[in-house]
């Protein structure tokens, strides 16, 4: 009987500090996604400024060059525009972003200002959508400023909250 | 009475009074004190029932 008790008390204080440490990785995970979504549109930034290739065969491109998630939605986008549905590319970019929104770590802003680079995406000139650019890079590059300055508290913490948390568990249960 | 109540009532406080140290020190000082206030809750629980024995045991021995 104790030695269940025991068993189940070691369980329940390693599952707490695994979900400690899936919440400390969070925003990581969140850093790394946006960095991949800076170095997508950086390329986009590069495709429009020298090659002046259109908007699907660059997205294409961009894709083949990307890592996940951005070379998922990236094709997702290339190919639904290849549809030639009538959608415009506002449209496909929005969809296909609130697609992949719940396997993202994004938050809701960061999401939000994505979708509002998209909107401009194809309006007025090419110096127009290279300033567009240029203020989501600046975005990212603060939001991920952001992140560096809280993610060495808020690990430390969502860690040692897990352990104590499952300790915690465990003494209330016992 | 349950020894073991004590030892158990004792640890639910060290750990309460880390977690405390632990979310004042990443300036989450509302979630401290909602840690804090279930501990006590939760301890208030168990010991509910050994204040109210010991109540009912002053009542009987002046016979109110």
């Amino acid at each position: 009987m104790h030695l269940l008790k025991i068993v189940g008390s070691m369980c329940i204080i390693c599952a707490c500090a695994m979900i400690g440490i899936y919440f400390s990785q969070i925003q990581q995970i969140r850093k790394r996604e946006l960095g991949s979504i800076k170095k997508a549109l950086m390329l986009l930034k590069s495709q429009i400024e020298y090659s002046c290739e259109a908007l699907p065969e660059a997205l294409h491109s961009i894709a083949l060059r990307s890592e996940e998630p951005v070379k998922t939605i990236f094709t997702n986008i290339y190919t639904q525009l290849m549809m030639k549905n009538g959608d415009s590319i506002s449209q496909v970019w929005t969809r296909c972003l609130k697609m992949h929104e719940s396997k993202m770590k994004l938050s809701k802003e960061d999401i939000e200002n994505i979708i509002a680079f998209g909107k401009t995406l194809g309006y007025l000139d090419k110096s127009q959508q290279i300033s567009n650019i240029n203020i989501s890079v600046d975005y990212i590059n603060q939001t991920v400023e952001c992140i560096d300055q809280k993610s060495e508290k808020d690990t430390k913490m969502y860690q040692s909250l897990g352990v104590l948390g499952g300790i915690l568990l465990a003494v209330l249960l016992i | 009475m349950d020894i073991n109540i004590v030892f158990k009532i004792a640890a639910v406080g060290i750990l309460v009074s880390v977690l405390n140290q632990v979310l004042i020190s990443s300036k989450r000082e509302e979630l401290a004190m909602m840690t804090t206030l279930a501990g006590l809750v939760v301890v208030l629980f168990w010991v509910i029932q050994y204040i109210s024995e010991l109540f009912s045991t002053v009542q009987t021995l002046f016979q109110l």
